[in-house]
């Protein structure tokens, strides 16, 4: 009963898609009572009916007679989908006839010629068109806008890319495509007709805001970085509504907290501004988030000419104390001013000094807050101008050092001496485990007040710190005190003194073995199958299974004690 | 029963040893043959130059063998005196044999084995990728207002 679909019967259905119960049909599929085939024609194409209006698709069966009974397909209106449901005959063929339609409407290359124009490409079905490809109801047509071009409305013509016709009275009827994606996209489902001819209009899509050089300068001076949709900003960068902004304040600053006044355009932290026209000021202010170390905005356009940005340095120091990075000639500058009043009754501000230190390197220039500040004394402002450092611990890594393991066994590690030399401190012995094959990490945290620097060397063997180390390192340098005697100077240096070492390194001292890869030296002991074993070996005792005479035995066993090769 | 002559460069104490250049013979053993250190008649019908062979092997014995002496006896027959290649004839079980031995170092041996080193000692160092950077910096901390 039924039927199944043959090879041939496919290519007879090429130009459909034919299912039953959903399921596409392929050679070999067989129909069974009750089963709904579904058949629809593809785009351009139709079930063909004879002229005695017989439909060509159809399953033939005998009918007992010699000749042949038909069960034709039930067709739709338009002869485009056919549907039949098994019955319990067995058929013994499958026919079907189709027809290629005229199409309503057949691209010309006028149209083309206004795709190209209009800098967009339209697809039919998502085959890309040309000329002549025909279109039928029902087809699928999406037309996509060139990069920097988008399609725009119009009020007349519903869309700026439409099928138009004229009624040849001046009057003209359109069918519109729908706009998406920023009108960069246009879909149709191909209807009506027939149709003239095809518009299409796009403009060059103008970006709301351009990053200039003057705002990369604000971001640079103030201490921060913008990304437009998380691409660092650049000169030229273009940003268009609805995009999304953020920007980060640099190590060491953060943005003012949100509470400005646009108006008066005070304590502003970050915010685009631009003249409204009317010769008001316009702003569109970013929101602070992580605890102001950021800012987002999600762009609205509205005629800004500009980015403001501002940040402020954030310290890390001890109560209200405050680290100044100086010279020699700032030095000298409090030193004139730190007297107050007139001989007897000179007061001394520099008493306020706690200290100052020479540190072996460049602090670091996220850690030095701009622009410079007065020195302060207690409340006595010296007016002498240096730039705050704004932690009073500074953190230095001094870096990471890689010890490999080039043998991968005992070797590496037998009558080896690991030896870790840094700038201002004594060497250190490691343990050899805490060094060999593994990553040695160097960090030194300078107290400001004293100079001493805690020295933390860390490994990846443990994924920590394996020894600490406290050292005095800063240069303690004179100035006069309150009682005209210069202070302590120097007395550090035989504590941390200078070994003209900058760069850490590990050395590595060994007592290289002899003959460590000597075929017959056999240092290490094992105790295994001797199957597991290669090269010279020596055995000392064995349980030897085998079915050899005794004296055979005797004679591999001392064989085996005298040392045997096994290749 | 089948002799298979071959040559060998190995030393008598290493297992698989290599084998090449085989000869095939079909001999008669006597009835008081020894099958540890045989002595075997051949007749050299094919000419081979037997003097050039060293080792042999009765595949029906499933034994190897040493040719210690090549003695040529008369019109091409030559005797063969013999001894058992005992690694080779037992060899399967001897390296299935659990043994306690001694052995090269292996990647990953960790053990604390008695080398003999060098009384001189390498040196090599390994530097950081950072270091202490710049010039001095000079610092004033003070008590602020």
């Amino acid at each position: 009963m039924g039927y199944t679909f043959t090879s041939a019967d496919i290519t007879a259905l090429a130009h459909t898609t034919t299912t039953i119960d959903g399921v596409d049909v392929a050679e070999g599929t067989v129909v069974a009572t009750g089963d709904v085939i579904v058949s629809e024609a593809s785009a351009g194409y139709a079930f063909t009916v004879d002229g005695m209006g017989t439909v060509d698709i159809c399953f033939v069966a005998g009918d007992g007679m010699g000749g042949e009974a038909l069960a034709p397909f039930d067709l739709t209106e338009e002869n485009t989908t056919a549907t039949f449901t098994m019955d319990a005959t067995d058929y013994d063929e499958f026919r079907n006839g189709m027809e290629v339609l005229t199409p309503d409407y057949t691209l010309t290359s006028t149209d083309l010629s206004n795709l190209t124009t209009g800098k967009a490409t339209l697809e039919i079905n998502g085959v890309t068109a040309v000329t002549g490809d025909g279109i039928y109801n029902g087809d699928t047509l999406v037309a996509t806008s060139a990069t920097g071009y988008s399609f725009y409305t119009d009020a007349e013509t519903t869309t700026s890319i439409n099928f138009y016709a004229s009624d040849g009275m001046g009057s003209y009827s359109y069918l519109g495509f729908t706009l998406s994606d920023g009108n960069t996209v246009a879909t149709l489902t191909f209807t009506g007709g027939p149709w003239d001819g095809l518009n299409v209009l796009t403009n060059e899509i103008i970006p709301d805001y351009i990053v200039t050089q003057d705002d990369l300068d604000y971001f640079t001076t103030g201490n921060a970085t913008l990304k437009i949709n998380g691409d660092l900003a650049i000169l030229g960068s273009e940003i268009f509504a609805g995009d999304l902004l953020l920007a980060n304040a640099n190590s060491g600053y953060v943005f003012y907290p949100d509470d400005y006044d646009y108006e008066s355009d005070t304590e502003a932290s970050v915010y685009f501004t631009g003249a409204d026209g009317t010769g008001s000021t316009i702003y569109q202010g970013f929101t602070l988030i992580s605890d102001n170390m950021g800012a987002t905005l999600t762009f609205v356009a509205g005629g800004y000419d500009a980015i403001i940005v501002r940040t402020i340095a954030v310290t890390e120091v001890t109560g209200t104390n405050n680290v100044y990075k100086i010279d020699s000639n700032t030095l000298s500058a409090v030193n004139n001013v730190r007297f107050v009043g007139v001989a007897p009754n000179v007061y001394d501000y520099g008493q306020f000094i706690l200290s100052v230190l020479e540190l072996p390197f460049t602090v670091d220039a996220d850690l030095i807050i701009s622009p410079e500040s007065s020195i302060m004394l207690a409340t006595y402002d010296t007016e002498v101008t240096a730039n705050q450092v704004s932690t009073d611990e500074i953190s230095v890594n001094l870096g990471s050092i890689t010890v490999p393991a080039t043998r991968g066994d005992l070797l590496d590690f037998k009558d080896t001496t690991s030896i870790l030399h840094l700038p201002w401190v004594n060497s250190i012995i490691l343990d050899n485990n805490y060094v060999i094959g593994e990553t040695v990490s160097i960090q030194y945290d300078f107290d400001c007040y004293t100079g001493y620097a805690t020295v933390n060397i860390s490994s990846t063997k443990v994924g920590g710190v394996i020894h600490t180390v406290q050292v005095d390192i800063g240069i303690n340098v004179p100035y006069a005190q309150e009682v005209y005697q210069p202070s302590a100077g120097n007395l550090n240096i035989s504590v941390g003194g200078d070994n003209g070492i900058k760069i850490p390194y590990i050395e590595i001292m060994r007592n290289d073995p002899m003959l460590p890869d000597g075929f017959f030296t056999g240092p290490i002991i094992d105790e295994d199958l001797l199957s597991s074993a290669s090269g010279f070996v020596k055995v000392e005792q064995v349980d030897l299974q085998v079915d050899a005479s005794y004296s055979e035995k005797n004679i591999i066993v001392s064989m085996l004690q005298s040392g045997i090769i096994i290749r | 029963m089948i002799l298979k002559l071959y040559k060998v460069n190995d030393g008598q104490n290493v297992i698989n040893k290599e084998l090449y250049s085989p000869a095939v013979f079909d001999i008669q053993v006597r009835a008081d043959f020894n099958i540890v250190n045989p002595t075997l008649l051949l007749n050299n019908e094919m000419g081979f130059d037997i003097r050039l062979y060293n080792y042999c092997s009765i595949d029906d014995l499933n034994r190897k063998y040493f040719i210690n002496n090549v003695v040529a006896v008369n019109n091409g027959f030559y005797r063969l005196e013999c001894e058992c290649d005992v690694l080779e004839t037992y060899k399967n079980a001897i390296l299935g044999s659990t043994a306690r031995f001694l052995r090269n170092i292996r990647t990953g041996d960790y053990f604390d084995a008695q080398i003999s080193t060098s009384i001189n000692k390498s040196v090599t160092t390994f530097a950081s990728d950072m270091g202490l950077e710049g010039e001095p910096t000079m610092i004033m901390t003070t008590i602020g207002g």
